[in-house]
């Protein structure tokens, strides 16, 4: 056969989509870099045991996994939290609050002739010691990207793991029926929440059952705070409305909600968790949280929360921008040193190329 | 906002299309179809879209249908990647564990062959069993394949049980009950959020009356009996 291919789930990317993808880069980290963040960068590659120190469970299923020349396993990355957690930890440990951006390529093996993309291109921030004081500036932050990336009809999502985590720790329920019921509460699969919930006997059933569902505005904190049965609980709500007022009052209405029934499988988040959605994409765009144990698994304990855009569905979005008006200088073999001289003071003012003939003296410009 | 809903064609498309119509839904195009994969609702905002099972999940995962309705078999086999609001209790079935009858498949020593046509589903059940057993991923009649001797059991979907009959297998054991569902696109749930639910709302009202008339029917048939 034929190595023509590339392999499954990986693009190439024509001059149309890369211009487009440029442009959004660039709208977004416009708005990162006026919130005084800092550009970072860290290798494609990480140490399998990275991965797997910063999550409990981590799908190695997932990973492209390479073996480097003294056989310790490394991973193409699988996001960018975790180097950058692990950059914050060990590298830059002066400033605090430490602001921090990136755009990089991150990987995840997908299922195969799935339609997915292997290779995703993740363009977000991650705040290093930022108290909990600062969960309203990174949903503004997140907020503002939304804006910058001009989709109207967009969501900010809003959720908080606590609400979930704090009812099975109260209720004393086992780690195989916590797991279980993330999972389903997560996949919204009532029908199955509701056996799962009867053939194992767990209490509260009612609660559980509404999870899924108290999704939404206001209505849905309201609806929530009937069902939450802890002080935890209730403190959790509390912290979602205050931030919904809060971006509210900075301009915000309508477009921020909340889901209680979002229970991320990354493990690491600790409380605050959000996505964005634009209408038009079958995922959602934007994705974070609060992360407040993960810097400890690499020295040192402290707070920290990030999000990541998905630039690729956003590229999908965006519009066919027409490429720059660029100038033609047509020349012959006799007037090449010529036409490069009239070449380079055009490309002062505009894109220009040189266009070969065969003919002599035939030195022309076409706008 | 038009959402569009993607629909299991065959059986399932004619239950599912039978309790849109008692919704009030304008489902008129879905009974007088030609050659065309696309209809438009005559009544709501709605898009129907037919397609096999597995495409079913695919363009919902994919947002290219906001919702969808499939069976419970093809979920579990299939990748998950979306909600699963709705139990529509229509094409009702089951998985189950089927060999012939001299076959001691639970208590016997060695290597077992399992034939099915859903190797996750399978791999899954015995491996909660605490058994290590070897798939055979077989595409029809997988009731043949423990005759033949290619395996010693199967997995497969069981509605009345009269072809595992026929060909002398035995039921074994259940190893998950089987129904429709109606599934959504995770951005769907949020960008179309008032239309969705009111297809959910709908739909769950729908199977409410069935179950009670089900229920209604039952009662009768029971005084039938006993009077005679």
């Amino acid at each position: 056969m034929n190595q023509i291919q590339i392999p499954a789930g990986a693009r190439d990317c024509m001059p149309g989509e890369v211009r487009r993808k440029r442009v959004l880069r660039q709208a977004i980290e416009e708005v990162f870099v006026r919130n005084g963040c800092r550009p970072v960068s860290t290798p494609a590659m990480e140490y399998l045991s990275t991965y797997t120190a910063a999550f409990a469970d981590a799908d190695e299923s997932e990973m492209f996994r390479i073996q480097d020349g003294s056989g310790d396993m490394l991973v193409l990355r699988l996001d960018m939290t975790v180097p950058i957690a692990r950059t914050a930890s060990t590298k830059l440990r002066d400033r605090r609050p430490l602001r921090l951006f990136y755009t990089e390529d991150v990987f995840k093996q997908r299922q195969l002739f799935g339609g997915r993309r292997v290779q995703v291109t993740d363009c977000g921030v991650e705040m290093i010691g930022l108290p909990a004081a600062g969960d309203l500036e990174i949903l503004l932050l997140a907020c503002q990207v939304l804006d910058a990336v001009h989709q109207p009809g967009w969501i900010l999502e809003t959720g908080d793991v606590r609400f979930f985590q704090d009812a099975v720790q109260t209720l004393g329920l086992g780690e195989a029926d916590t797991a279980a019921l993330a999972d389903l509460i997560d996949r919204k699969s009532l029908p199955d929440l509701e056996r799962y919930l009867k053939d194992n006997q767990i209490p509260r059933k009612e609660f559980f059952l509404m999870l899924p569902l108290l999704s939404g505005g206001r209505e849905a904190l309201d609806t929530a705070r009937t069902v939450a049965f802890t002080p935890q609980q209730q403190a959790c709500l509390d912290g979602l409305e205050e931030r919904m007022d809060g971006l509210e009052q900075l301009g915000y209405q309508a477009c921020v909600t909340v889901d209680l029934g979002k229970i991320p499988h990354l493990n690491y988040y600790s409380s605050l968790i959000f996505e964005g959605y634009v209408p038009g994409t079958g995922t959602s765009v934007l994705s974070g949280g609060r992360y407040d144990g993960l810097l400890e698994k690499f020295g040192s304990a402290e707070p920290a929360c990030g999000f990541s855009v998905k630039l690729d569905y956003l590229t999908e979005l965006e519009p066919e921008a027409a490429p720059p008006e660029t100038a033609v200088v047509r020349t012959g073999p006799d007037t090449l040193v010529q036409a490069m001289d009239v070449a380079r003071k055009i490309r002062e003012e505009m894109p220009c190329v040189i266009e070969y003939t065969e003919e002599e003296g035939g030195l022309e410009v076409l706008a | 906002m038009t959402v569009s809903l993607a629909l299991t064609k065959g059986r399932l498309e004619r239950k599912t299309v039978d309790m849109l119509e008692r919704s009030g839904y304008g489902i008129e195009p879905l009974r007088n179809q030609g050659r065309q994969l696309v209809f438009e609702d005559t009544r709501k905002d709605l898009k129907y879209f037919l397609v096999k099972s597995n495409d079913c999940l695919t363009y919902v995962m994919h947002g290219v249908a906001d919702a969808g309705v499939v069976g419970k078999d093809t979920i579990l086999e299939g990748p998950k990647d979306y909600y699963e609001v709705l139990d529509l209790k229509i094409g009702v079935c089951k998985f189950i564990v089927a060999a012939l009858p001299e076959t001691d498949l639970f208590n016997r020593d060695g290597h077992l062959r399992i034939g099915t046509k859903y190797p996750n589903v399978a791999t899954k059940y015995f491996n909660d069993r605490g058994m290590d057993v070897e798939i055979i991923k077989i595409d029809g009649s997988v009731e043949l394949s423990p005759l033949l001797g290619l395996c010693d059991g199967i997995v497969d979907i069981m509605e009345t049980g009269t072809t595992l009959k026929e060909n002398g297998l035995v039921v074994l054991d259940d190893v998950a009950p089987v129904s429709a569902r109606l599934i959504v696109n995770k951005a769907a749930f949020r960008t179309k959020k008032q239309e969705i639910l009111e297809l959910v709302r709908d739909l769950s009202l729908e199977v409410d009356r069935e179950q009670a008339m089900k229920k209604e029917k039952d009662r009768k048939g029971e005084y039938t009996c006993s009077g005679n």
